[in-house]
């Protein structure tokens, strides 16, 4: 499957929860980032309320903690049911439920958790994204 | 700020950021390439803030969103 991009390497992706709702997002694909990265709201959407939770007392207890260049964030880690590019999916991908500054224009980032099974290219000299999963179900 | 509806008629993806730059778009895809990624669908809606264009669509259980355009700084993550 070859996805062509225009600035970054980014495709449509459908993330599928566990309450059976679909959200479709123009992501980024990140192979330097070690998990996806879902918006709280949309996890809360997709079926994940747990993830929304903001108890500044108890901690809960798929709380994660990351580091970036920019410093320390914690997030909720969860199992998206289902994550599809066309007609390659993947079941039980874990992500990070983490509100990305949306300055950026993405709403998620598709990371290793997503994409280390997978043959990924990004070919920038005819800018294109090529995936296709050995595991995932096509 | 729109007023969610599946009324409006059928664009192609390209026409649909043209219509809304810089803004977060909701569409339901109508039409898509061999890779299945979308190539067509019917707005919905469209807010600057992410946030706001989620209180749009909360009827929604099949609804893509994107950001129509460029971020107008360079994407360092």
């Amino acid at each position: 499957m070859r996805i062509h991009f225009d600035r970054v390497p980014a495709a449509f992706v459908r993330l599928r929860g566990r309450n059976g709702c679909v959200r479709e997002y123009q992501a980024l694909v990140s192979p330097a980032t070690e998990y996806c990265i879902v918006p709280k709201v949309d996890a809360y959407r997709l079926g994940y309320p747990e993830a929304a939770r903001g108890d500044p007392i108890t901690q809960p207890v798929n709380l994660f903690r990351g580091v970036t260049f920019d410093g320390f964030w914690e997030g909720s880690l969860i199992s998206m049911k289902e994550v599809a590019i066309g007609s390659v999916s993947t079941p039980n991908v874990d992500f990070i439920a983490y509100d990305i500054p949306q300055i950026s224009g993405f709403d998620v980032i598709l990371g290793k958790s997503f994409l280390a099974p997978s043959r990924l290219v990004i070919d920038y000299d005819v800018k294109a994204v090529r995936i296709g999963h050995e595991g995932g179900t096509k | 700020m729109s007023v969610p509806s599946l009324d409006s008629k059928e664009l192609s993806l390209d026409q649909i950021r043209k219509d809304h730059p810089r803004m977060w778009v909701a569409m339901v895809v109508t039409k898509r390439d061999d890779n299945g990624q979308p190539i067509a669908g019917k707005f919905v809606a469209e807010d600057p803030d992410r946030y706001r264009l989620r209180d749009q669509i909360v009827q929604y259980i099949d609804i893509c969103i994107f950001f129509a355009g460029d971020p107008p700084y360079p994407l360092f993550l």
